[in-house]
C-alpha cells in the first residue's frame, strides 16, 4: 500500500474516532477532557517536581 | 555542626505531623510558624468572646489521626478529643419548602431519601455497596504510601491489587459517577457538591471524589474547643517528645549549597542550619520564592511554574445573640450540578460573583460549631461560619473594598434560603477574603488546598514529599501527596516524616 493511502486511512480512522467521540460524549465530559488536554503537555514536567 | 536535625517551615497540620514523627525518631526538630497561632487553616481565633474556626470546620477519616498517634505511641484521645457530629448535613431551601438531613448511618440516610424518592434510596444503598469496600482499601493504602515515581504506583498496585478497579475513578468525573446512580435533582445535588472539597465543580473533578459523599458516613467529627484543638494536640505531642515550636518566625529563604538544603533564613536575617528542611507550605511558593530558579534544573522549574493553584474560599464569621433555627452542624442549600458547573465557567473563571434574578447569591456551607461545643460562644449566644466560593481577583472590584458588601449579600442569601431574620441577630461579623487568607497564612492566591486537585496534579504529578531536585529537602502539607483536607494532610505528614526518618537512619 502506498504511504499516501496509509496516511489517508489513518486520517480517516482518526477523524471517524473524533466524530464518534463528539457524538457520544456528553458536554460535561468535554470540559473534563479539555481540562486534561490542556494540562497534558505540562504533566511530564510536573513529574519531576 | 547544624543547629537542628530537622527544621520545618509552617506550623500547619502537615508540618506538625511530619515534625512529631521526626522528633519521635530522636531527631532534634524545630517548627517555624510565621504567625502567632498554630494550625494555619485548621485553627480557631477568639473575638469578643466568640471562637471562630478560621477555615476547616469538621473532619472525617479520623483514622489518619489514629495512625499518626499510633506511630507516636501516644493516646490520640488525650491529645485530640473528638465529638461525633450527627447528622452530617441539613439541606434547606425555604424558597421551595425543601428540608432534609442525612444522618451518619447509611441505612437511616436511605430512609430519609425514601421519603421523597424511593428509587434514589435504593440507588444510595447500591452506591454504598459498590464503593464502600473500595474506599477502605483506597484510604488505607493510597493515603499513606509515598508517590514519588511510577515505581511507587506499581508497588501500590502490587500491595493492593484492587487498586486497579479504582483506577477508572481517576479518569471519569465526579458528576458522571453520581449521575449513574441518582435521578432526583435534590439527591443528585446532595451527592455532587462535595467536588468543591477538591476545589473543582462536579464535571471537572476526578471521579475519585465521588466517594467523599460516602466517606462522610464513616462519621464526621468536631474537636472539643474548636478546630485548633487538632494542631494544638499534635503540637503538644511533638513538644512532649522534646520538639520546639517558634512563632513569628517567617522563613524567607531555604539555604541551598550545591543542590542540598542546609537550613533556612528568617525575615530578620537569622540563619538556622539543619540537616533536613521540611517545607510545609505552598509548594509552588516554596520552590519559586524561597529556593529560586538558580538552584532548580530547567525541566523541574517548568514543572513548578506550571502548577495551578487551588481555588480560594472566602470565610464569613458571625456571632449571633440567639439559638439559630438550624438542625445540624452543617447546613447548605442544594444547587443543581449544572449551576455548579456553569458557575465555574461563567462566573468564577471570569472573576465574577454568582448572580441570580439580578442579585448576588453567596452560596456556601454554614457551620454551627457552638451547637457541638457551646463553650465556643458566650452564654445564650452562638457562632456561625460560612464558607463560600469566590474568585481571588474580583473583576472591576477589590476585595478590601467589597468585603462589607459581600457579608451583607451572604447574610441576605442565608435569610432567603435558610435562616429568616438572621441579620437582626448578628452581634459580631467579620470576614476573611481570599486576599486576607493570603496575608494571614501566606497562601498564594488564597488557595485552600495549595495546588489544584485534578488528575494532572495528583499522585506522581503532585509535588513530591521528598524533593526530586534538592537533597535533604522534603515537602509536607496540602500541596503534596495525597492532597488537601485535614486527614489527607495528616497522612501526607506521616509519609514525609517517614521519608525523613528512613533517609537519616
Ligand atoms: C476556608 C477553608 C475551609 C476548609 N474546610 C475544611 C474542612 O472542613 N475539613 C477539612 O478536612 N479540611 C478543610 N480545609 C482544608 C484544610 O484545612 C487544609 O488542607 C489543611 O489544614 C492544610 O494544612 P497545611 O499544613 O497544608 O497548611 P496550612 O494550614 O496552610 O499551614 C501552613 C502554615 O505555614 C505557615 N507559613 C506560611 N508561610 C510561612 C513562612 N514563610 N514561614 C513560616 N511559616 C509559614 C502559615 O502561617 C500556616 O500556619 C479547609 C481549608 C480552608 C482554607
Amino acid at each position: 500500500m502506498k504511504r499516501r493511502t496509509k496516511a489517508m486511512i489513518t486520517l480517516g480512522a482518526a477523524g471517524g474516532l473524533v466524530a464518534w467521540l463528539a457524538v457520544s460524549t456528553e458536554p460535561s465530559d468535554w470540559r473534563y477532557a479539555k481540562l486534561l488536554l490542556t494540562q497534558l503537555p505540562k504533566m511530564p514536567f510536573r513529574y519531576f517536581v | 555542626m547544624p543547629d537542628y536535625d530537622v527544621v520545618v517551615i509552617g506550623g500547619g497540620i502537615g508540618g506538625l505531623s511530619a515534625a512529631a514523627l521526626c522528633q519521635k525518631a530522636g531527631m532534634k526538630t524545630l517548627v517555624l510558624e510565621q504567625s502567632n497561632r498554630i494550625g494555619g487553616c485548621c485553627s480557631t481565633y477568639e473575638a469578643e468572646g466568640f471562637h471562630f474556626d478560621v477555615g476547616a470546620s469538621v473532619v472525617e477519616v479520623t483514622r489518619a489521626f489514629d495512625e499518626l498517634f499510633k506511630r507516636l505511641e501516644m493516646p490520640r484521645e488525650r491529645y485530640i478529643p473528638l465529638i461525633p457530629v450527627d447528622p452530617i448535613y441539613d439541606y434547606c431551601d425555604n424558597t421551595r419548602g425543601v428540608r432534609f438531613a442525612y444522618p451518619t448511618s447509611v441505612e437511616d440516610t436511605a430512609r430519609v431519601i425514601a421519603e421523597f424518592s424511593p428509587e434514589d434510596a435504593k440507588a444510595f444503598l447500591k452506591f454504598a455497596e459498590d464503593y464502600t469496600p473500595k474506599i477502605k482499601g483506597l484510604v488505607d493504602n493510597f493515603f499513606y504510601a509515598p508517590s514519588l515515581g511510577f515505581m511507587d504506583t506499581v508497588r501500590l498496585i502490587a500491595k493492593y491489587p484492587q487498586m486497579v478497579s479504582v483506577l477508572p475513578m481517576f479518569v471519569t468525573t465526579h458528576q458522571k459517577i453520581v449521575a449513574r446512580y441518582f435521578k432526583n435533582a435534590d439527591v443528585l445535588a446532595s451527592m455532587a457538591f462535595q467536588s468543591f472539597y477538591a476545589g473543582l465543580p462536579p464535571d471537572m473533578c476526578a471521579g475519585l471524589y465521588a466517594i467523599v459523599g460516602l466517606l462522610e458516613h464513616e462519621g464526621i467529627y468536631y474537636p472539643e474547643g474548636g478546630m485548633i484543638r487538632i494542631p494544638a494536640g499534635i503540637r503538644q505531642a511533638f513538644e512532649d517528645l522534646g520538639g520546639e515550636t517558634r512563632f513569628d518566625a517567617r522563613v524567607v529563604r531555604v539555604m541551598v549549597e550545591g543542590r542540598r538544603a542546609v537550613g533556612v533564613e528568617l525575615w530578620d536575617g537569622t540563619q538556622i542550619t539543619a540537616r533536613n528542611v521540611v517545607g510545609a507550605i505552598n509548594a509552588k511558593k516554596l520552590y519559586e520564592d524561597m529556593i529560586g530558579r538558580e538552584h532548580i534544573p530547567w525541566h523541574v522549574w517548568r514543572g513548578v511554574r506550571s502548577l495551578v493553584l487551588s481555588m480560594p474560599c472566602p470565610m464569613i464569621y458571625l456571632g449571633i445573640d440567639y439559638e439559630p433555627p438550624l438542625n445540624a452542624h452543617h447546613t447548605l442549600t442544594l444547587t443543581d450540578p449544572r449551576i455548579m458547573n456553569d458557575y465555574w465557567s461563567d462566573y468564577y473563571l471570569k472573576g465574577k460573583l454568582y448572580v441570580k434574578d439580578g442579585r448576588v447569591e453567596v452560596m456556601g456551607l454554614i457551620s454551627w460549631a457552638s451547637k457541638i461545643d457551646p463553650s465556643l460562644a458566650p452564654p445564650g449566644k452562638h457562632v456561625l461560619t460560612h464558607m463560600g466560593l469566590a474568585p481571588y481577583n474580583l473583576a472591576g472590584n477589590d476585595w478590601d473594598r467589597y468585603k462589607e458588601r459581600y457579608i451583607d449579600e451572604a447574610i441576605a442569601t442565608i435569610e432567603r434560603y435558610i435562616i429568616p431574620d438572621l441579620s437582626k441577630h448578628v452581634v459580631y461579623r467579620d470576614m476573611a477574603t481570599p486576599k486576607d487568607l493570603e496575608r494571614m497564612l501566606l497562601h498564594p492566591g488564597g488557595a485552600v488546598y495549595g495546588i489544584q486537585t485534578d488528575l494532572s496534579h495528583m499522585a506522581v504529578f503532585r509535588p513530591a514529599n521528598r524533593s526530586k531536585c534538592i537533597k535533604n529537602l522534603y515537602l509536607a502539607g496540602a500541596s503534596t501527596h495525597p492532597g488537601g483536607g485535614v486527614p489527607a494532610v495528616v497522612a501526607g505528614g506521616i509519609i514525609t516524616g517517614g521519608l525523613v526518618v528512613k533517609d537519616n537512619a
